[in-house]
């Protein structure tokens, strides 16, 4: 048995000669969640539709559960679930019509599942799916991929556009439902509150490339904040090794800085700082000021406020 | 995949509701206004492009939501292999035509059949067949259409279109709306697939999407290339067709003149000594003209009408309709809607029926090789003319100066006029055509004190690549001999390549497009068996081949990079078939992306992918 879900080797794939992908080696191991983000266009859903072979790379080579992404038969095709940030579901169907369907499609349908996890949404079996509110149709949309009893069931921004409620009800459902052994979750969002709860393991994309994987308690762990108060004038700090952002609020210079140690203090006393002190930060505030060295639209460094 | 099939019905289901409902009103209000089953072609036609129009409707509808990303992947993944997938949306399209189409039309055919008296033949039932496939068909191209992403892809379009432009029998041509069918869903099915951008990746599965596509790019080419040309001319007042002086000694010359223009001109380049004579005659002479009116003749059991098939007789107050099935008319009281018998080759009441499906061309009937005139007060038929098969006639009677003529697609007969107008014709001479019967534009005819002088006037088809094509001025003395006294080519209006633009472009494709129609019997009128047609000259035949070359060259150039069996095997291909393959290897091969640099510049340096 193959121990990775999910597994890429220099897979690149370009629209119109940008780069959607490129050279990523992404390796996957079964089991847990996994937590994937990226800003926009960092080619988190471009990635999903080369491995369920709805796009063709340039180069490399993509596998889900040890095949092919290209070559995927109907027998692996129902061992992958997939909600996508629409929760496209045929508008003209009814509820308990959808789910009788896709009852017969899959050979490992789980009824009590489908029927816990749409207990946790106000939907009833007779209402037409285009009567459907977005957040009850999400939790039809998971509802349905859960009871198909998928190895890896892949959500691409499931909570997008719902509301709180929704979107706890959704999260819910999805934490109080056991897969079977060995199943995995890829999650892709931008709700970093979400992904704390859910992630065990943290992959983070940035333009096509993969820049960093580890569990996102590992991850919060090496970056940090330091607030260093410099009396004099302000050094280019922005240039010490590690620094993601620094940003002067009320005349104190904060910086995120990762993989830094003590001996960042020090540098930062040897700039000039008249205290540096060390502080952990939130998964948003470390994955914002890890993404925001790439982003296009990141405010520079020295001109941060 | 029932499952699916049932729930593309349940889409659709009361859409189609209505849409059968305002079908079947909509036909029937036409059959109360009209008679569609015996209407010309012309009009019949409209029925089979709405019902095309349905169809294509039908799969832009269902496919605009499908082929939205997030819709196409919920469609397409799923424990189903494709094929599978397809078949269920197809034949949930194919139930909902059934119901749209091809049930209302059923229904107006049988109620028209059981309830009005009016003509209804076996092959009237095939009618909603037909509606049904033409529908099939557009949808299966809208498919195309609509999953491949390409918009040049439209071209795939003309094939349906090319293979039911034929008015052959009903059962032939299901056969070709058929194959219709079938090169359309493989067609299809290439782009329904979860990667719709990707090419067919058999040889096999390219080989068969290729055919639609050569054929229609092949049909654009020709008609776009064609119309783009004779627009062009005109802007530059250089069209012979649109300019108020045609070029001299062409055929657009040839076809405006009168008959004496066209004879002077063509005597003037005579060796006959009594040329110049005839010459200064002919502004005295009445010179009448025999035209051919048509190239064809009904066929049993075709569905399309090449013609009206009814004729009213006033003195009998019957309605006269032509029953396919019994090869005789079947009368109907014009005020009582009674029937009032059946009429034969001997006229009312006889029930010897015609030998083949007769045109009702003026006051008389004719089939393929007999005239026939109605006498109005007897009710009986008289056969004015016959000949062997396989002479056919292309019209009825034609008279210059009180004298009939017939053409046939052989010879031009010539009659005399007996006192008695009830006595049968007498055939005072009859002269072979000196040229094939299909490139004749007309026949003009002076009548001289001792004989008569005919100019055949060739060139009809010129324009699509008729070669040697003249005008031949023969004079017929009083014992009916004819001699030959002028001849001349005529002269070219369009540049050669122009006018053999259909071969050079691509003459296999030519040769394919030209299949059904060879294939086919639709009751065309052949050219009589004589000398065969002068070679194609040699610039056209350059020209084929420079086509063919470049064609080659492109589709290499094009695949540059690409391994070199793909590239040989499209270029062997281009070089056979021509531009045509040419654009279908842009449609079908996506050119790879370049390869990617290696990952060097990517942006921050900081942390390295823990």
């Amino acid at each position: 048995m193959n121990d990775l879900v999910i597994r890429t080797d220099d897979l690149c794939l370009s629209y119109k000669g940008k780069l959607a992908l490129d050279h990523l080696n992404l390796h996957l191991p079964r089991g847990g969640v996994h937590a994937i983000v990226g800003a926009n266009g960092a080619g988190k859903s471009t990635l999903f539709r080369v491995l369920l072979g709805f796009a063709a790379a340039d180069a490399g080579s993509a596998q889900v559960l040890g095949c092919d992404s290209r070559l995927l038969t109907p027998a692996l095709r129902a061992r992958i679930g997939f909600v996508n940030e629409e929760h496209t579901l045929p508008g003209w169907m009814r509820v308990d019509e959808l789910a009788t369907m896709q009852r017969r499609l899959y050979p490992a349908w789980h009824e009590a599942r489908y029927r816990e996890v749409l207990a946790n949404f106000n939907v009833g079996d007779r209402q037409r799916i285009a009567e459907l509110s977005r957040g009850e149709r999400a939790g039809v949309s998971l509802a349905l991929a859960l009871a198909q009893g998928p190895e890896l069931l892949i959500l691409d921004e499931p909570t997008l556009g719902l509301d709180v409620v929704a979107k706890r009800a959704f999260l819910e459902a999805l934490l109080q439902t056991s897969l079977g052994d060995g199943a995995t979750i890829v999650y892709c969002s931008h709700q970093m509150e979400e992904i704390e709860r859910v992630a065990d393991n943290l992959v983070i994309l940035e333009r096509g490339v993969l820049r960093h994987m580890s569990p996102p308690g590992d991850f919060c762990e090496r970056v940090s904040l330091w607030i260093a108060d410099f009396p004099f004038r302000q050094p280019d700090a922005a240039r010490l090794d590690g620094v993601l952002e620094m940003r002067v609020i009320d005349g104190l210079t904060h910086l995120v800085v990762f993989d830094s140690g003590v001996d960042f203090g020090h540098r930062l006393r040897l700039l000039g700082a008249r205290t540096a002190q060390q502080m952990p930060v939130s998964l948003d505030r470390a994955v914002n000021g890890f993404l925001a060295r790439g982003h296009a639209g990141a405010p520079k460094l020295s001109a941060a406020a | 995949m029932k499952e699916l099939f049932f729930s593309e019905c349940r889409r659709f289901r009361t859409l189609a509701l209505i849409a059968a409902a305002v079908h079947l009103v909509f036909l029937q209000l036409g059959a109360r206004m009209a008679d569609p089953l015996h209407a010309r072609w012309q009009v019949q036609v409209v029925f089979l492009v709405i019902s095309a129009l349905a169809g294509l409707a039908l799969a832009v509808v269902q496919f605009a939501g499908y082929r939205q990303p997030s819709r196409w992947l919920w469609l397409m993944h799923r424990p189903l292999p494709r094929s599978r997938i397809f078949a269920a949306l197809s034949l949930a399209s194919a139930a909902l035509l059934v119901f749209v189409i091809a049930l209302p039309a059923l229904l107006v055919v049988l109620g028209i059949d059981h309830y009005t008296g009016r003509t209804v033949d076996a092959r009237h039932y095939l009618a909603p067949l037909h509606l049904l496939l033409a529908a099939s068909s557009a949808w299966l191209a809208g498919c195309y259409l609509m999953l491949c992403g390409r918009r040049s892809a439209f071209v795939v379009m003309f094939v349906p279109a090319l293979l039911a432009s034929h008015r052959a029998a009903g059962g032939a041509m299901l056969l070709s709306a058929l194959v219709g069918i079938v090169l359309m869903a493989a067609l299809a099915y290439s782009a329904f697939k979860p990667d719709r951008s990707a090419p067919p990746a058999s040889a096999t599965g390219k080989a068969v999407c290729a055919i639609p596509l050569v054929l229609g790019f092949y049909c654009l080419m020709l008609w776009g290339g064609s119309a783009a040309f004779q627009f062009g001319q005109m802007l530059f007042g250089v069209n012979p067709l649109n300019s108020l002086a045609p070029p001299a000694g062409g055929y657009t010359e040839l076809v405006r003149s009168d008959g004496a223009s066209n004879l002077r001109r063509a005597l003037a380049s005579s060796s006959d000594p009594r040329a110049a004579h005839w010459g200064r005659q002919m502004a005295l002479l009445e010179v009448g003209r025999v035209l051919p009116e048509g190239d064809e003749h009904p066929v049993r059991g075709a569905i399309a009408n090449l013609d009206r098939t009814q004729w009213p007789d006033g003195q009998r107050r019957t309605f006269w309709t032509f029953n396919q099935d019994r090869m005789l008319f079947e009368g109907r009281d014009m005020f009582s809607n009674a029937p009032a018998g059946w009429y034969g080759q001997g006229g009312s009441g006889d029930l010897r029926p015609f030998d083949s499906v007769p045109l009702l061309p003026g006051k008389f009937i004719m089939t393929r090789q007999q005239l026939f005139l109605p006498e109005p007060g007897s009710g009986c038929l008289q056969l004015v003319a016959a000949v062997r098969a396989p002479e056919t006639l292309s019209g009825a009677l034609q008279e210059v100066g009180r004298q009939p003529f017939l053409l046939t697609n052989q010879r031009l007969i010539a009659y005399r006029r007996a006192a008695d107008p009830q006595a049968p014709l007498q055939v005072a001479y009859s002269v072979p055509l000196p040229g094939p019967f299909g490139d004749l534009a007309r026949i003009d005819v002076a009548r001289l004190l001792d004989g008569t002088l005919l100019s055949f006037d060739f060139g009809r088809h010129m324009v699509d690549g008729e070669v040697g094509s003249r005008q031949v001025v023969l004079f017929v003395d009083a014992a009916g001999r004819a001699q030959q006294v002028a001849a001349r080519a005529i002269e070219h209006d369009f540049p050669l390549l122009f006018e053999h633009k259909a071969w050079w472009l691509s003459p296999v494709a030519q040769a394919l497009a030209d299949l059904p129609g060879r294939l086919l019997d639709q009751g065309l009128i052949a050219d009589a068996a004589g000398a065969p047609s002068p070679a194609r000259p040699p610039l056209v035949l350059a020209a084929g081949v420079v086509a063919a070359l470049l064609s080659a060259a492109l589709a290499a150039w094009r695949l540059r990079g690409q391994p070199l069996r793909r590239r040989l095997a499209w270029s062997a291909a281009a070089l056979v078939l021509g531009p045509p393959c040419v654009a279908t290897l842009w449609l079908l091969e996506t050119r790879p992306a370049p390869r990617p640099a290696a990952s060097a510049a990517q942006a921050p340096s900081l942390p390295a992918a823990a």
